[in-house]
């Protein structure tokens, strides 16, 4: 191979952990009894993706497993054999083999062999079973390949084929060709045995020239290896000629060249085959990629547009075989209707003949409807399959992180830049600048619409981590011999890829524990009079700004003698009389466990300290709730470290603040009746009956209000972590979304402000931390006595 | 005026061979220098948003081009001259090693060139700030101008510009 493709591995690494990870999710979620499908398909398709680049990437060795496994799942997906539990355990593992080699690959290292053997061993097994107590092997037999056509699928839209010649090398190439048969539509014309000893074999394909060469010189010497591109813009077309060689694929040409350029026919009939193999493919794009052949028939034509439209669609299947066929004994009709009918009669007199005649159908030769009836079925038909195809391949680009930062920056600009616009705009007469009002109102829009897909392309639900607990869950419920099932909620929930990535580590830990240590075996479950069956939830949602994911589970609960003996143990200062939050937090020392004995599960006191550790440097909180006997949950609380955020805009002296939206319940106008004060100090106000302490803005920050009566201002009703609170401001100017900044880049971190944005003035706001707030309100409250005492 | 750009120009072409150079301002009755490499861009003050709970020589926060930078009124901090606002009143903005900071001044004076015998140790006291942050005294036009460390001044906790944590981290 001309170039190294070492520098590809890492996007091989990326994408076989994709594929493996889609396999074991997808086998995880398969009813044994009655799989779906598409999800055999998908699995099957996976396996089949790593084979396919293992093999290009030289990773023979995972090349083998996934070709064993492939074997197992194509016999399920065609339904020859029943899914087992025991196959969906022998994917997995197989799953968790190719995982481990990809590891070592990654590194550098030479993967152990033998777990690999092992599997393929029983994935061989498997097959025998599967079979009926026959294992067979799958020979290179060419006509293994050939028998394979008819059921692909026909009608899928390919772009381009190819003509690959070359001598027949002394491995094995059912690899090579199921690699090829993954990438389109597979015809072998001449197989070593039967003529010169050389493959030749045709592929459509929408695969790039270079790509397949990659493909084809991993097996084979680049230097012996031919490949031609065909003109041909659909498939059949070869299956058609086939038998006979490549001929006749000049003719071929001619029956779409005919649509576009009537003049050429002569010469491309007069061109040799090869030659003809060669030539240039515009008149079968020009076919396909133009609409109007097709479409400008019917509409130029209108009379005969019916007649023909119903021949053509009655052309389908069981006829279809006989025109092709009929093409090829005998070009002449083409030409002179071409000449008489100016191409659009080209239907008519052909079905007649091809009623007509008696040729023999072959199977392959179906797709010819696709490419001889330029009518709107075989358009839809194809876009539908195309479309189908893509979400398949899940095509995806990878971007690094930074380059998507920069971009959310740079939106982030023109989102300020569009509102100071929007802001000098609101300052001249909006009906002598109708346009420009009108034009701006659209940037507006496109502003929006741009920001939330660049905002997205950061988001990802966290789906992405919970779908590895299954597994999780499955395997440890088995090593530890209890019976739990995993349930998740709020998959779906978004935020940022990189909390995403270091979320994955603390949720594993939590996950362990409630099974380890929360969820009882099953006869003390059955005990205690609980379902033998234990339940972790998984749980992520939007919460007030935060996102708050949490791990419950139905077992025993925290025991808070046992966490304060061992703290005592541990020399950790306890009391009795510890309120219980204080207790469940002393798990989170290092080296804390509670576990009577260290299993490989849990238990070395290594975990929740780390567990907090990590979530603390997301910017998160955790908390813990627990019940004995009843259960617990372990909350993990993270700021939503968006780069945008939808506040509120309000007004305390000169100054404007942005308050998060998600932190608001809602805002009024105070009545003075409603507010009552405490001891003379804090002062609350009652909404619909509930006493919510009043924040007055101006004294938390030291700035200077509008109005200092709460008659003249606005109260507005926050809430965070459960707690509600009426912030007490000047006014409410509007609601926006803002850009975040850093306060901290140049400055330092204030206490209660978040961060910083751009208004549409220009101005720097600060934006609240409305938490934040809160616990300055209550410790200056707290301190208030107190400074009074000295 | 003139005659001392003038001179100032025959300096600054000294300076390119020995020395730096260095931007001149005034607070007060005194005059600083700090080195130009460090100045960003003079502009003038407005649109200032204040920060909670900041102190008083802390005037707010400005939006630079999209970047949020803190002013400091280096007459309030060192209690120099008159701390009044107008059209007139000049920030100059300093690109220092981590951060961008601006600070308010009575007013630019120059650019002058100076060779390393030109400045003197400074004496073991100082009349507003402390001597640590002093580089030294250079006499330019019968004028005494006080150099200034301004990168450690402005990353020292009394101009509370960095998180007390961070500043020890660092």
């Amino acid at each position: 191979m001309s170039f190294d493709l070492s520098q590809f591995n890492q996007l091989f690494f990326e994408e076989t952990a994709e594929h493996l990870a889609t396999m074991e999710s997808l086998m995880l979620n398969m009813d044994v009894q009655s799989p779906d499908m598409d999800d055999l398909n998908a699995v099957f398709r996976a396996a089949h993706s790593i084979k396919g680049n293992s093999g290009t990437f030289g990773f023979n060795d995972m090349t083998a497993v996934t070709h064993e496994l492939e074997t197992l799942l194509d016999l399920v997906r065609k339904g020859e054999t029943e899914l087992t539990d025991e196959m969906v355990d022998v994917t997995l593992q197989a799953g968790d083999v190719l995982a481990g080699m990809l590891q070592s690959h990654q590194k550098g290292e030479e993967p152990d062999q033998e777990p690999a053997q092992s599997v393929i061993k029983e994935l061989n097994q498997q097959l025998a079973i599967a079979k009926g107590g026959e294992v067979q092997p799958v020979a290179p037999d060419p006509n293994t390949f050939a028998d394979h056509l008819p059921a692909q699928p026909s009608e899928s839209l390919l772009t381009q084929s190819f003509i690959v010649r070359f001598p027949a090398p002394d491995q094995e190439l059912d690899l090579l060709f199921d690699s090829l048969k993954e990438l389109g539509e597979l015809t072998v014309i001449d197989a070593p045995s039967e003529h010169s000893g050389d493959w030749l074999f045709s592929l459509q394909t929408d695969a790039k020239k270079e790509d397949l060469k990659d493909l084809i010189t991993f097996m084979v010497a680049e230097d012996s290896l031919s490949i031609e591109e065909e003109i041909s813009s659909d498939d059949g077309s070869f299956g058609f000629f086939g038998p006979v060689g490549e001929e006749d694929s000049s003719e071929d040409e001619l029956g779409y060249g005919f649509f576009d350029d009537l003049d050429a026919i002569p010469d491309e009939t007069r061109t040799g085959p090869v030659s003809g193999a060669d030539t240039e493919g515009d008149p079968g794009y020009g076919f396909f990629e133009e609409d109007d052949p097709g479409y400008g028939f019917f509409e130029d034509e209108p009379l005969t547009a019916p007649s023909v439209s119903a021949e053509a669609s009655a052309l389908v299947e069981p006829q279809a075989p006989e025109i092709a066929a009929d093409n090829k004994d005998d070009p002449e009709p083409h030409e002179n209707q071409d000449a008489e009918f100016d191409g659009y009669g080209f239907f008519e007199p052909l079905n007649s003949v091809a009623t007509g005649k008696d040729t023999e159908p072959s199977p392959q030769l179906l797709p010819t409807k696709v490419s001889a009836t330029p009518e709107p079925q075989a358009k839809i038909k194809s876009s539908k399959v195309a479309s189908v195809k893509n979400n398949g391949a899940e095509s995806s680009v990878r971007v690094s992180v930074e380059k998507v930062d920069q971009l959310i920056n740079q939106v982030g600009e023109l989102v300020i830049t569009q509102a100071m616009l929007a802001q000098m705009a609101s300052e001249v007469d909006p009906i002598l600048h109708e346009k420009m009002a009108n034009g701006l109102a659209q940037l507006e829009r496109n502003t929006r619409d741009l920001q939330d897909s660049v905002m997205s392309i950061r988001m990802m639900p966290i789906s992405i981590v919970f779908s590895r607990f299954p597994r999780v869950v499955r395997d440890l419920a088995g090593k530890l011999n209890k019976k739990v099932k995993l349930e998740m909620v709020g998959e779906h929930t978004e935020l940022d890829r990189s909390m995403i990535e270091k979320l994955a580590d603390p949720l594993t830990h939590l996950i362990r524990n409630s099974l380890d240590h929360g969820i009882e075996s099953p006869e003390e479950r059955a005990a205690a009079g609980k379902d033998q069956t234990g339940t972790i939830l998984l749980r992520a949602s939007h919460q007030g700004g935060n996102i708050v994911v949490e791990v419950q589970d139905d077992g025993a609960g925290l025991n808070r003698e046992r966490i304060l003996s061992k703290a005592q143990e541990k020399g950790i200062a306890t009391s009795e009389s510890m309120p219980d939050s204080d207790v469940w937090s002393l798990i989170f020392a290092p080296g804390f466990s509670t576990a009577s004995e260290v299993t490989d599960v849990s238990g070395r006191g290594v975990g929740m300290d780390v567990v907090k550790r990590n979530i603390t440097s997301l910017g998160g909180r955790l908390e813990i709730e627990s019940m004995e006997g009843i259960g617990s949950r372990i909350s993990i609380r993270l700021p939503l470290t968006l780069a945008i955020l939808d506040g509120l805009q309000v007004a305390l002296g000169d100054e404007i603040y942005i308050v998060p939206l998600t932190s608001i319940i809602g805002s009024m106008q105070p009545d003075p009746s409603d507010i009552k004060t405490i001891s003379g100090e804090g002062a609350v106000i009652c909404i619909r009956d509930e006493y919510l302490p009043i924040i007055r803005l101006s004294d938390l920050l030291n700035m200077p209000a509008a109005f200092d009566e709460y008659e003249q201002g606005i109260m507005v009703i926050l809430e965070s972590n459960g707690g509600q609170v009426g912030l007490f401001v000047d006014d409410l100017v509007g609601q926006s979304q803002v850009v975040i900044k850093s306060l901290e880049a140049n400055y330092r971190k204030v206490e209660g402000v978040s961060g910083a944005t751009i208004l549409g003035t220009g101005r720097v706001a600060l934006i609240l931390d409305v938490e934040e707030l809160i616990s300055m309100h209550k410790t200056r409250t707290r301190a208030m006595p107190g400074s009074v005492l000295v | 005026m003139a005659e001392q750009i003038a001179e100032n120009q025959d300096h600054s072409e000294y300076g390119r061979l020995l020395g730096q150079e260095y931007l001149t301002f005034s607070l007060g009755e005194e005059y600083y220098a700090v080195d130009i490499l460090k100045v960003q861009e003079i502009r003038g003050y407005g649109a200032v948003t204040k920060i909670a709970n900041a102190p008083s020589f802390i005037k707010g926060v400005i939006n630079l081009r999209g970047v949020i930078v803190p002013i400091i009124d280096l007459r309030i901090k060192f209690n120099l001259g008159k701390a009044h606002y107008d059209e007139f009143t000049i920030v100059i903005v300093l690109n220092l090693t981590d951060r961008v900071v601006g600070m308010v001044v009575d007013g630019v004076s120059d650019v002058v060139s100076l060779a390393g015998d030109d400045i003197k140790n400074p004496p073991d006291f100082s009349a507003n700030f402390d001597s640590e942050y002093i580089l030294g005294l250079a006499t330019v036009d019968e004028q005494m101008l006080i150099i200034t460390d301004i990168e450690k001044l402005m990353s020292s906790e009394e101009m509370a510009l960095v998180d007390k944590t961070k500043a020890i981290a660092e």
